[in-house]
């Protein structure tokens, strides 16, 4: 087997402008996301088990938020508690009664998994608001094919250009009339090679807010000679609580003033719908194979890491036992923060971390610490192992399909099980094969 | 039959700002398109305002707005809705509870000193059997004879605990911290925002879910929000009830009047 040269793809990819921002102490600072060439690889068999897994808890989390935000029923049912839906963080009120089109509210859905040492699958957390990444293995495979031909000729991997389809199909069938566009807060987000790359793929048009504007409940888009456009889908890369300024926070410079309104009276589609966060809280990770159960009578096919709550008494008796065992999560931070190994603590911090759970009990998750497959990662000219995981991408428009190839994000330090991108690491290609 | 007496009012509602440069791309949202429900009947309506795009949008917790946008550059902003009213001497209007009115929000979340001031109040042993009521009457009655109404000690962001530290503030502090303790015993509250007691200023009370009904209590005159009380808007707190927000381009500073009126015709 021909192997791709990994110092040809990193220069390409720099060449090319792969990068992602990080804000660290107020400065921002923009870095290149190493690559390494070793895919990972997922068989057909494989695969089918993850897109059976994968369509079926996106379905479950969409009618989850769809009934949320009307009349409830999940609630009511006992499925989920009123704690865990209301007095969320990403549960905005503003947006209760909105049906958005086709009912769907997470059109771009980012689950990241990883695998046991016996090959399983366990989902690690939902990513229902602004899941990015998409963009890495797409422009990896586009240039690693040009590095290396030879090895998709030979080998039975299946294509992953049609993420860009994928993505427009969804914007278009959630249209009800105008264009598509991708609205961007511009190139200061971490994101923004993301967006200008997707807006290629997609044929969608890049925009930041200043030239939207919104009148009579619809939404429009003013070129550069004035001319006025009206817009049917917008794939936001801008956060819920910046979107409307009218609506959410009013110092918001990169929102459009009114775009709720437009929303809400059923004539744009915003992809993802604002209040997606209700859905993909930490806290509410636990009830998703509940929910899976209620919405659609099934057994869930992929299995979440074992959890507490301390939110629920059993289970607090349980963390304060084995909280040096444990791994625990602020469920309202992302990103990798907010994440402390019990292990890991010594006496006074473990104590702190102790406190802070009996406090604010519905604040903190605990799971057990998945032993996660190593994947191998080249060093130096060295392979070496790694902990590593999958942001799978799932995508609802007409239907729900998952992507046929996936982020995967390792560690490049080998003591640590974090893997996001904004903690320094780095990624890898995911192959699913054919056959 | 409904026996509840009803009273004709006239309402204007009067917003007016002047920038001391020209400004550009201005929208405005204001929830003051009063709606009819059980307790108050909109009979004739109308809204004026030279130079802006207008229309009308709900938002998530049942209001009504007028949205209005101006993209010229302009100097003024000049808004009048008005209208004829039917208000019920009752302060009672059947509707539906939803649980984001039983929780705190950043406003109205209370301090241990409220807590344990709430806790000086028999709490209702059966929420369902709809001693609410009676209970944040209770309380209403309890702080108002705790806090002196004192404006300018207190802005839009107080929060309860804030201004119960003052032990004192304006109709808004005391809506929030009535909801702030209301909600502590779990009762479902919300807080209302409109014109009041023929008045030149806009006020804000609290209403209190009770046996299938929304019953309104103003805190700050230590009466039941009845006749005399034209409801705007209503939320979990001010900010998301609040009357009118907007956004501008441009440095200009600007001067506000906002004039209104209730009146018995």
């Amino acid at each position: 087997m021909k192997t791709i040269d990994d110092k040809r793809i990193n220069r390409l990819l720099a060449r090319n402008g792969v990068r992602f921002g990080i804000y660290k102490n107020g400065t921002f600072n923009e870095q290149l996301f190493p690559f390494d060439s070793i895919a990972r690889v997922i068989t057909h068999l494989e695969f089918e088990t993850l897109q059976a897994g994968l369509i079926q808890r996106v379905d479950a989390l969409n009618a989850f938020l769809e009934d949320i935000y009307h009349d409830g029923n999940a609630v009511r049912d006992g499925v989920v508690p009123e704690e865990f839906v209301y007095s969320a963080k990403g549960y905005l009120p503003e947006c209760a009664d909105i049906t958005p089109p086709g009912s769907i509210h997470s059109h771009i859905s980012g689950i990241d998994l990883v695998q046991d040492v016996d090959g399983s699958w366990t989902i690690l957390e939902d990513n229902l608001r602004i899941p990015s990444g998409a963009s890495y293995p797409l422009i990896a495979r586009e240039l690693s094919r040009i590095a290396s031909p030879e090895t998709f000729r030979e080998q039975s991997i299946v294509d992953n250009r049609d993420y860009g389809d994928m993505l427009r199909e969804a914007m278009d069938y959630a249209n009800p009339g105008g264009i598509s566009v991708i609205l961007t807060p511009g190139r200061y987000n971490a994101a923004y090679f993301e967006h200008s790359y997707l807006a290629e793929k997609t044929g969608a048009l890049l925009v930041g807010s200043a030239s939207l504007f919104v009148k009579n409940n619809k939404l429009y888009h003013k070129d550069y000679k004035g001319g006025e456009v009206r817009v049917g889908a917008v794939y936001r890369r801008i956060s819920d609580e910046y979107l409307d300024p009218l609506t959410f926070l009013p110092e918001s410079l990169i929102g459009v003033p009114g775009i709720m309104d437009a929303y809400r009276a059923g004539n744009v589609a915003l992809l993802n719908a604002p209040g997606n966060g209700v859905a993909d809280d930490k806290g509410i990770y636990y009830f998703v194979p509940a929910m899976i159960r209620y919405y659609l009578g099934e057994k869930a096919v992929l299995k979440n890491a074992p959890t507490y709550l301390p939110f629920f008494e059993k289970d607090m008796e349980l963390v304060m036992d084995r909280l040096d065992e444990l791994v625990v999560k602020d469920v309202a931070e992302a990103g990798g923060y907010g994440v402390v190994f019990g292990s890991s603590l010594n006496g006074e911090d473990l104590e702190k971390l102790r406190q802070a759970v009996i406090a604010e009990p519905r604040r903190f998750i605990a799971q057990e610490v998945v032993d996660f497959r190593d994947m191998d990662v080249k060093e130096n000219g060295e392979t070496v192992p790694r902990k590593a995981d999958l942001r799978a991408f799932v995508v609802t428009g007409s239907e729900t399909r998952v992507w046929a190839s996936g982020l995967t994000r390792f560690s490049r330090d080998p003591d640590s099980c974090i893997v996001n991108s904004s903690q320094g690491g780095g990624f890898k290609d995911t192959w699913v094969l054919s056959r | 039959m409904n026996a509840e007496k009803f009273s004709r009012f006239r309402f204007s509602y009067h917003i007016q700002e002047e920038y001391d440069s020209q400004i550009m791309k201005q929208n405005v949202s204001l929830r003051a398109l009063p709606q009819t429900d059980a307790r108050q009947r909109i009979c004739a309506l109308s809204m004026h305002c030279p130079d802006f795009d207008c229309w009308t949008n709900s938002d998530g917790f049942g209001n009504r707005h007028w949205s209005l946008c101006c993209s010229d550059p302009h100097r003024t902003f000049d808004f009048t809705v008005e209208g004829t009213v039917l208000l019920s001497a009752a302060a009672r209007c059947a509707g539906k509870d939803h649980p984001i009115y039983h929780m705190q929000t950043a406003l109205t979340r209370p301090s241990s000193e409220m807590e344990g001031f709430s806790n000086e109040i028999k709490r209702p042993e059966d929420r369902s059997d709809g001693d609410c009521l009676a209970f944040a009457e209770a309380m209403s009655e309890k702080l108002y004879s705790d806090m002196s109404y004192r404006p300018g000690i207190t802005g839009t962001g107080t929060t309860a605990a804030q201004a119960f530290e003052l032990r004192g503030g304006v109709c808004q502090d005391y809506a929030h911290i009535l909801l702030g303790l209301l909600r502590y015993h779990g009762i479902s509250c919300r807080y209302a925002a409109g014109l009041a007691f023929e008045s030149g200023k806009t006020h804000a009370w609290v209403e209190v879910y009770d046996r299938g009904s929304w019953y309104g209590i103003d805190p700050t005159n230590q009466c039941a929000a009845g006749t005399g009380y034209l409801k705007f808007s209503h939320g979990p707190d001010a900010f998301a009830a609040s009357v009118s927000r907007g956004v501008y381009c441009g440095s200009a500073a600007y001067r506000t009047d906002i004039r209104s009126e209730l009146k018995r015709v």
